[in-house]
Protein backbone atom coordinates (compact mmCIF):
# COMPACT_ATOMS: atom_id res chain seq x y z
CA UNK A 1 0.00 0.00 0.00
CA UNK A 2 2.86 2.10 0.90
CA UNK A 3 4.62 1.46 -2.30
CA UNK A 4 1.68 2.15 -4.36
CA UNK A 5 0.87 5.83 -2.38
CA UNK A 6 4.74 6.62 -3.08
CA UNK A 7 4.12 5.88 -6.50
CA UNK A 8 1.01 7.45 -7.12
CA UNK A 9 2.60 10.74 -5.21
CA UNK A 10 5.82 10.75 -7.79
CA UNK A 11 3.23 10.37 -10.88
CA UNK A 12 1.59 13.62 -9.33
CA UNK A 13 4.52 15.48 -8.16
CA UNK A 14 6.00 14.99 -12.48
CA UNK A 15 2.55 15.82 -13.26
CA UNK A 16 2.79 18.94 -11.73
CA UNK A 17 6.58 19.73 -12.60
CA UNK A 18 5.60 18.84 -16.07
CA UNK A 19 2.54 21.35 -16.05
CA UNK A 20 5.82 24.27 -14.61
CA UNK A 21 8.19 23.51 -17.49
CA UNK A 22 5.41 23.83 -19.92
CA UNK A 23 4.84 27.47 -18.58
CA UNK A 24 8.28 28.13 -17.62
CA UNK A 25 8.58 29.10 -21.58
CA UNK A 26 5.35 31.35 -21.49
CA UNK A 27 6.83 32.91 -17.98
CA UNK A 28 10.49 34.15 -19.99
CA UNK A 29 8.32 35.21 -22.67
CA UNK A 30 6.51 37.77 -20.53
CA UNK A 31 8.72 40.52 -20.94
CA UNK A 32 7.78 44.01 -22.46
CA UNK A 33 7.90 42.11 -26.22
CA UNK A 34 5.30 39.51 -25.27
CA UNK A 35 2.25 41.19 -26.79
CA UNK A 36 -1.57 40.39 -25.86
CA UNK A 37 -3.35 38.86 -28.38
CA UNK A 38 -5.33 41.58 -28.86
CA UNK A 39 -2.25 43.91 -29.41
CA UNK A 40 -0.98 41.79 -32.19
CA UNK A 41 -4.41 41.99 -33.78
CA UNK A 42 -3.97 45.96 -33.50
CA UNK A 43 -0.83 45.85 -35.37
CA UNK A 44 -2.09 43.59 -38.31
CA UNK A 45 -5.55 46.01 -38.68
CA UNK A 46 -3.65 48.53 -39.08
CA UNK A 47 -0.96 47.79 -41.06
CA UNK A 48 -4.16 45.57 -43.10
CA UNK A 49 -5.79 48.97 -43.77
CA UNK A 50 -2.49 50.60 -44.24
CA UNK A 51 -2.15 47.69 -47.44
CA UNK A 52 -5.77 48.47 -48.39
CA UNK A 53 -4.81 52.57 -48.52
CA UNK A 54 -2.25 51.77 -50.73
CA UNK A 55 -4.22 49.22 -53.25
CA UNK A 56 -6.68 52.30 -53.58
CA UNK A 57 -3.96 54.58 -54.35
CA UNK A 58 -1.62 52.06 -56.73
CA UNK A 59 -5.26 51.69 -58.93
CA UNK A 60 -4.29 55.54 -59.69
CA UNK A 61 -0.97 54.93 -59.78
CA UNK A 62 -0.87 52.14 -62.41
CA UNK A 63 -2.73 54.63 -65.01
CA UNK A 64 0.59 56.48 -65.03
CA UNK A 65 2.96 54.06 -66.11
CA UNK A 66 3.02 53.75 -69.96
CA UNK A 67 2.38 50.58 -71.46
CA UNK A 68 5.39 50.13 -73.53
CA UNK A 69 7.94 50.56 -70.14
CA UNK A 70 10.43 47.89 -69.33
CA UNK A 71 9.25 48.10 -65.57
CA UNK A 72 5.25 46.40 -67.18
CA UNK A 73 6.24 43.29 -67.15
CA UNK A 74 8.18 43.69 -63.30
CA UNK A 75 5.21 45.42 -61.86
CA UNK A 76 2.66 42.85 -63.51
CA UNK A 77 5.22 40.32 -61.16
CA UNK A 78 4.67 42.61 -58.04
CA UNK A 79 0.96 43.20 -58.19
CA UNK A 80 0.36 39.15 -58.51
CA UNK A 81 2.63 38.76 -55.32
CA UNK A 82 0.62 41.33 -54.05
CA UNK A 83 -2.88 39.48 -55.01
CA UNK A 84 -1.97 36.31 -53.48
CA UNK A 85 -0.55 37.94 -49.91
CA UNK A 86 -3.67 40.10 -49.90
CA UNK A 87 -6.04 37.08 -49.75
CA UNK A 88 -3.94 35.66 -47.34
CA UNK A 89 -3.71 38.66 -44.46
CA UNK A 90 -7.56 39.25 -44.97
CA UNK A 91 -8.14 35.76 -43.99
CA UNK A 92 -5.52 35.15 -41.62
CA UNK A 93 -6.61 38.62 -39.73
CA UNK A 94 -10.05 36.78 -39.65
CA UNK A 95 -8.51 33.67 -38.37
CA UNK A 96 -6.78 35.64 -35.66
CA UNK A 97 -9.89 37.52 -34.63
CA UNK A 98 -12.39 34.46 -34.48
CA UNK A 99 -9.15 32.35 -32.13
CA UNK A 100 -9.11 35.49 -29.64
CA UNK A 101 -12.64 35.08 -29.69
CA UNK A 102 -12.32 32.00 -28.65
CA UNK A 103 -9.70 32.60 -25.79
CA UNK A 104 -12.31 33.78 -22.85
CA UNK A 105 -14.56 30.92 -23.49
CA UNK A 106 -12.18 28.16 -23.47
CA UNK A 107 -12.18 25.57 -21.03
CA UNK A 108 -9.07 25.41 -19.84
CA UNK A 109 -6.01 27.60 -19.01
CA UNK A 110 -4.22 25.89 -21.60
CA UNK A 111 -6.55 25.69 -24.16
CA UNK A 112 -7.25 29.80 -23.63
CA UNK A 113 -3.10 30.04 -24.14
CA UNK A 114 -3.42 27.53 -27.28
CA UNK A 115 -6.16 30.02 -28.55
CA UNK A 116 -3.74 33.03 -27.90
CA UNK A 117 -0.79 31.65 -29.74
CA UNK A 118 -2.69 30.64 -32.75
CA UNK A 119 -4.61 33.90 -32.43
CA UNK A 120 -1.14 35.73 -32.74
CA UNK A 121 0.53 33.41 -34.95
CA UNK A 122 -2.47 34.14 -37.10
CA UNK A 123 -2.33 38.38 -36.94
CA UNK A 124 1.79 37.82 -37.52
CA UNK A 125 0.48 36.05 -41.33
CA UNK A 126 -1.83 38.87 -41.60
CA UNK A 127 1.03 41.56 -40.50
CA UNK A 128 3.38 40.24 -43.04
CA UNK A 129 1.28 39.77 -45.54
CA UNK A 130 -0.08 43.46 -45.87
CA UNK A 131 3.64 44.43 -45.64
CA UNK A 132 4.33 42.56 -48.81
CA UNK A 133 1.67 44.45 -50.26
CA UNK A 134 2.68 47.67 -48.99
CA UNK A 135 6.25 47.09 -50.82
CA UNK A 136 4.52 45.66 -53.97
CA UNK A 137 3.15 48.90 -54.20
CA UNK A 138 5.42 51.05 -52.92
CA UNK A 139 7.45 49.86 -56.19
CA UNK A 140 4.41 50.95 -58.05
CA UNK A 141 4.87 54.03 -56.84
CA UNK A 142 8.59 54.18 -57.35
CA UNK A 143 7.97 53.20 -61.11
CA UNK A 144 4.86 55.75 -61.65
CA UNK A 145 7.08 58.55 -60.68
CA UNK A 146 9.87 57.87 -62.15
CA UNK A 147 12.38 57.15 -59.27
CA UNK A 148 14.19 54.46 -60.63
CA UNK A 149 16.75 54.79 -58.41
CA UNK A 150 14.60 53.77 -55.73
CA UNK A 151 13.84 50.49 -57.35
CA UNK A 152 16.84 48.44 -56.41
CA UNK A 153 16.30 48.55 -52.83
CA UNK A 154 12.69 48.12 -52.84
CA UNK A 155 13.30 45.02 -55.23
CA UNK A 156 15.81 43.76 -52.42
CA UNK A 157 12.92 44.74 -49.68
CA UNK A 158 10.25 43.09 -51.45
CA UNK A 159 12.64 39.96 -51.90
CA UNK A 160 13.11 40.02 -48.36
CA UNK A 161 9.36 41.33 -47.27
CA UNK A 162 8.29 37.43 -49.57
CA UNK A 163 11.07 35.73 -47.21
CA UNK A 164 9.63 36.98 -43.93
CA UNK A 165 6.38 36.51 -45.10
CA UNK A 166 6.68 32.54 -46.01
CA UNK A 167 9.08 31.97 -43.01
CA UNK A 168 5.73 33.29 -40.65
CA UNK A 169 3.54 31.20 -42.44
CA UNK A 170 5.64 27.68 -42.16
CA UNK A 171 6.01 29.01 -38.18
CA UNK A 172 2.00 29.54 -38.36
CA UNK A 173 1.79 25.95 -39.57
CA UNK A 174 4.03 24.59 -37.34
CA UNK A 175 2.30 26.18 -34.62
CA UNK A 176 -1.01 24.78 -35.46
CA UNK A 177 0.55 21.35 -36.05
CA UNK A 178 2.07 21.07 -32.71
CA UNK A 179 -0.91 22.07 -30.71
CA UNK A 180 -3.01 19.92 -32.76
CA UNK A 181 -0.54 17.19 -31.76
CA UNK A 182 -1.03 18.02 -28.00
CA UNK A 183 -4.46 17.08 -28.55
CA UNK A 184 -3.54 13.95 -30.36
CA UNK A 185 -2.19 12.03 -27.58
CA UNK B 1 -9.45 0.20 -0.20
CA UNK B 2 -9.42 -2.12 -3.35
CA UNK B 3 -5.75 -3.07 -4.10
CA UNK B 4 -4.93 -2.62 -7.59
CA UNK B 5 -1.63 -4.95 -9.13
CA UNK B 6 1.19 -2.23 -8.80
CA UNK B 7 2.70 -3.56 -12.09
CA UNK B 8 -0.67 -2.16 -13.89
CA UNK B 9 -0.62 0.62 -11.81
CA UNK B 10 2.79 1.40 -13.16
CA UNK B 11 2.44 1.13 -16.43
CA UNK B 12 -0.61 3.59 -16.63
CA UNK B 13 1.59 6.11 -14.51
CA UNK B 14 4.05 5.46 -17.03
CA UNK B 15 2.02 5.85 -19.59
CA UNK B 16 0.04 9.15 -18.33
CA UNK B 17 4.18 10.87 -17.55
CA UNK B 18 4.99 9.87 -21.62
CA UNK B 19 1.90 12.04 -22.29
CA UNK B 20 2.58 15.12 -20.07
CA UNK B 21 6.22 14.91 -21.13
CA UNK B 22 4.88 15.09 -25.33
CA UNK B 23 2.17 17.78 -24.54
CA UNK B 24 5.01 19.62 -22.61
CA UNK B 25 7.65 19.36 -25.24
CA UNK B 26 4.81 20.66 -28.07
CA UNK B 27 4.02 23.11 -25.93
CA UNK B 28 7.41 24.84 -25.61
CA UNK B 29 8.26 24.16 -29.09
CA UNK B 30 4.68 25.89 -30.48
CA UNK B 31 5.40 28.84 -28.12
CA UNK B 32 9.07 28.81 -29.58
CA UNK B 33 7.53 28.48 -33.45
CA UNK B 34 5.25 31.52 -32.65
CA UNK B 35 7.98 33.27 -31.32
CA UNK B 36 10.43 33.01 -34.52
CA UNK B 37 7.21 33.92 -36.57
CA UNK B 38 7.21 37.03 -34.56
CA UNK B 39 10.61 38.10 -35.06
CA UNK B 40 10.08 37.31 -38.67
CA UNK B 41 7.22 39.53 -38.86
CA UNK B 42 9.48 42.31 -37.76
CA UNK B 43 12.00 41.50 -40.58
CA UNK B 44 8.89 41.80 -42.49
CA UNK B 45 8.18 45.48 -40.86
CA UNK B 46 11.80 46.22 -41.48
CA UNK B 47 11.80 45.56 -45.18
CA UNK B 48 8.76 47.62 -45.68
CA UNK B 49 10.38 50.61 -44.07
CA UNK B 50 13.11 50.44 -45.97
CA UNK B 51 11.18 50.34 -49.18
CA UNK B 52 9.63 53.68 -48.11
CA UNK B 53 13.61 54.72 -47.22
CA UNK B 54 14.28 54.34 -50.92
CA UNK B 55 10.99 55.60 -52.53
CA UNK B 56 11.82 58.95 -50.09
CA UNK B 57 14.99 59.55 -51.74
CA UNK B 58 16.31 60.37 -48.40
CA UNK B 59 19.86 58.78 -47.95
CA UNK B 60 20.58 59.05 -44.81
CA UNK B 61 17.04 57.47 -44.09
CA UNK B 62 17.88 54.76 -46.43
CA UNK B 63 21.42 53.39 -44.48
CA UNK B 64 19.33 53.95 -40.97
CA UNK B 65 16.41 51.33 -42.36
CA UNK B 66 18.92 49.13 -43.97
CA UNK B 67 21.24 48.82 -40.86
CA UNK B 68 17.79 48.16 -38.97
CA UNK B 69 16.71 45.21 -41.32
CA UNK B 70 20.32 43.64 -41.10
CA UNK B 71 19.71 43.77 -37.08
CA UNK B 72 16.75 42.31 -37.20
CA UNK B 73 17.80 39.64 -39.91
CA UNK B 74 20.41 38.88 -37.43
CA UNK B 75 18.21 38.42 -34.84
CA UNK B 76 15.55 36.23 -36.68
CA UNK B 77 18.93 33.88 -37.41
CA UNK B 78 20.09 33.65 -33.94
CA UNK B 79 16.09 32.78 -33.54
CA UNK B 80 15.74 29.82 -36.12
CA UNK B 81 19.68 28.42 -34.64
CA UNK B 82 17.70 28.79 -31.31
CA UNK B 83 14.73 27.49 -32.22
CA UNK B 84 16.71 24.39 -34.38
CA UNK B 85 18.32 23.85 -30.38
CA UNK B 86 15.08 23.48 -28.77
CA UNK B 87 13.82 21.20 -31.43
CA UNK B 88 17.18 19.09 -30.96
CA UNK B 89 17.14 19.08 -27.56
CA UNK B 90 16.64 15.26 -25.91
CA UNK B 91 14.18 14.96 -23.62
CA UNK B 92 16.74 15.21 -20.77
CA UNK B 93 18.40 18.38 -21.61
CA UNK B 94 17.90 21.59 -20.02
CA UNK B 95 15.75 23.44 -22.63
CA UNK B 96 16.69 26.78 -20.66
CA UNK B 97 19.41 27.98 -22.74
CA UNK B 98 17.51 27.45 -26.33
CA UNK B 99 14.50 29.09 -24.70
CA UNK B 100 16.98 32.08 -22.84
CA UNK B 101 18.52 32.67 -26.47
CA UNK B 102 14.74 33.04 -28.34
CA UNK B 103 13.64 35.20 -25.62
CA UNK B 104 17.11 37.22 -26.40
CA UNK B 105 16.75 37.22 -29.94
CA UNK B 106 13.02 38.60 -29.73
CA UNK B 107 14.51 41.50 -27.82
CA UNK B 108 17.13 42.20 -30.13
CA UNK B 109 14.73 42.09 -32.93
CA UNK B 110 12.30 44.46 -30.97
CA UNK B 111 15.55 47.34 -30.17
CA UNK B 112 16.67 46.52 -33.50
CA UNK B 113 13.20 48.02 -35.10
CA UNK B 114 12.47 50.20 -32.60
CA UNK B 115 15.16 51.12 -30.23
CA UNK B 116 18.67 52.69 -30.16
CA UNK B 117 20.71 50.36 -32.49
CA UNK B 118 23.27 48.75 -32.09
CA UNK B 119 25.91 49.24 -34.22
CA UNK B 120 28.12 46.08 -33.45
CA UNK B 121 25.20 43.68 -33.88
CA UNK B 122 24.70 44.73 -37.81
CA UNK B 123 28.50 44.20 -38.00
CA UNK B 124 28.88 40.99 -36.59
CA UNK B 125 25.47 39.67 -39.15
CA UNK B 126 27.15 40.96 -41.80
CA UNK B 127 30.78 39.28 -41.10
CA UNK B 128 28.96 36.28 -40.79
CA UNK B 129 27.00 36.24 -43.80
CA UNK B 130 30.42 37.28 -45.91
CA UNK B 131 28.35 40.55 -47.53
CA UNK B 132 26.99 43.55 -45.97
CA UNK B 133 23.74 45.27 -47.48
CA UNK B 134 23.73 48.18 -45.50
CA UNK B 135 26.29 49.56 -47.56
CA UNK B 136 24.75 48.64 -50.61
CA UNK B 137 21.49 50.22 -49.45
CA UNK B 138 23.28 53.09 -49.02
CA UNK B 139 24.50 53.46 -52.59
CA UNK B 140 27.66 51.86 -52.65
CA UNK B 141 26.50 49.33 -55.05
CA UNK B 142 24.95 46.15 -54.56
CA UNK B 143 27.62 44.17 -56.09
CA UNK B 144 30.14 44.21 -53.53
CA UNK B 145 28.27 41.12 -52.19
CA UNK B 146 31.00 37.99 -52.37
CA UNK B 147 29.95 35.35 -53.66
CA UNK B 148 27.18 36.75 -55.96
CA UNK B 149 28.79 37.35 -58.92
CA UNK B 150 29.17 41.18 -58.15
CA UNK B 151 28.55 44.35 -60.86
CA UNK B 152 26.03 46.58 -60.51
CA UNK B 153 22.93 44.78 -62.08
CA UNK B 154 21.91 41.63 -60.79
CA UNK B 155 18.63 40.10 -62.63
CA UNK B 156 18.16 37.77 -60.51
CA UNK B 157 18.39 37.70 -56.76
CA UNK B 158 19.00 33.98 -55.87
CA UNK B 159 16.80 32.18 -52.84
CA UNK B 160 17.05 33.63 -49.37
CA UNK B 161 19.01 30.56 -47.50
CA UNK B 162 18.82 32.28 -44.20
CA UNK B 163 15.06 31.54 -44.58
CA UNK B 164 15.70 27.79 -44.33
CA UNK B 165 15.45 26.33 -40.70
CA UNK B 166 18.42 24.23 -40.97
CA UNK B 167 19.38 21.51 -38.38
CA UNK B 168 22.82 23.26 -38.08
CA UNK B 169 25.02 26.08 -38.68
CA UNK B 170 27.63 23.77 -40.34
CA UNK B 171 24.95 22.44 -42.81
CA UNK B 172 23.94 25.79 -43.90
CA UNK B 173 27.25 27.14 -44.44
CA UNK B 174 27.61 24.06 -46.45
CA UNK B 175 24.57 24.96 -48.50
CA UNK B 176 25.20 28.43 -49.07
CA UNK B 177 29.02 27.69 -50.10
CA UNK B 178 27.30 24.67 -52.71
CA UNK B 179 25.12 27.47 -53.82
CA UNK B 180 27.55 29.93 -53.89
CA UNK B 181 29.70 27.96 -56.15
CA UNK B 182 26.39 27.46 -58.80
CA UNK B 183 25.82 31.06 -58.67
CA UNK B 184 29.77 31.97 -59.40
CA UNK B 185 29.26 29.69 -62.21
CA UNK B 186 26.12 30.89 -63.76
CA UNK B 187 25.57 34.00 -66.13
CA UNK B 188 24.91 35.85 -63.48
CA UNK B 189 28.29 34.74 -61.82
CA UNK B 190 31.66 35.78 -62.07
CA UNK B 191 32.38 39.45 -61.12
CA UNK B 192 30.38 41.11 -63.76
CA UNK B 193 26.62 40.03 -64.32
CA UNK B 194 25.40 39.64 -68.26
CA UNK B 195 29.07 39.46 -70.65
CA UNK B 196 31.73 39.09 -68.21
CA UNK B 197 32.41 35.73 -66.86
CA UNK B 198 29.95 32.72 -65.84
CA UNK B 199 29.00 30.01 -68.69
CA UNK B 200 26.15 31.75 -69.71
CA UNK B 201 27.85 34.05 -71.28
CA UNK B 202 30.08 31.91 -73.76
CA UNK B 203 29.37 30.94 -77.20
CA UNK B 204 27.77 27.71 -77.69
CA UNK B 205 29.92 26.74 -80.68
CA UNK B 206 33.70 27.31 -81.51
CA UNK B 207 32.31 29.09 -84.57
Amino acid sequence: MKIQSGVVMSAVVAVLLGGFEASAYAEKNAGPMASTAQATIDVASVAVNEARSAIENGKQLIGQIPANSELIHEVKEMLGAAAVNWAVAVEALEGAKASADKVASAATPNVAEDYQLLSKVNAYVAWSGANVVKTALIFVEAAANNKTEALDIIRMAMHDSLAASAKVRFNCELVKTLIAEKYAN
Amino acid sequence: MKKYPLHKLSMVILAACMVTCAQVRAADLAGASGAVAEIAALSGQAAVNLAMAALSGDVVLIAEAAKRADAVDAALVEAVDAYAALEGAAPNDDAGLPAEALVAAQQKAYDALYGTLPDKVAESFRARRGEGRGGARGGEGRGGRAGRGGGSREAYDPPNLEGVPWKSEGLRSFYQDLFGDFWNASAFGSGGGFGSGGFGDQVATPE
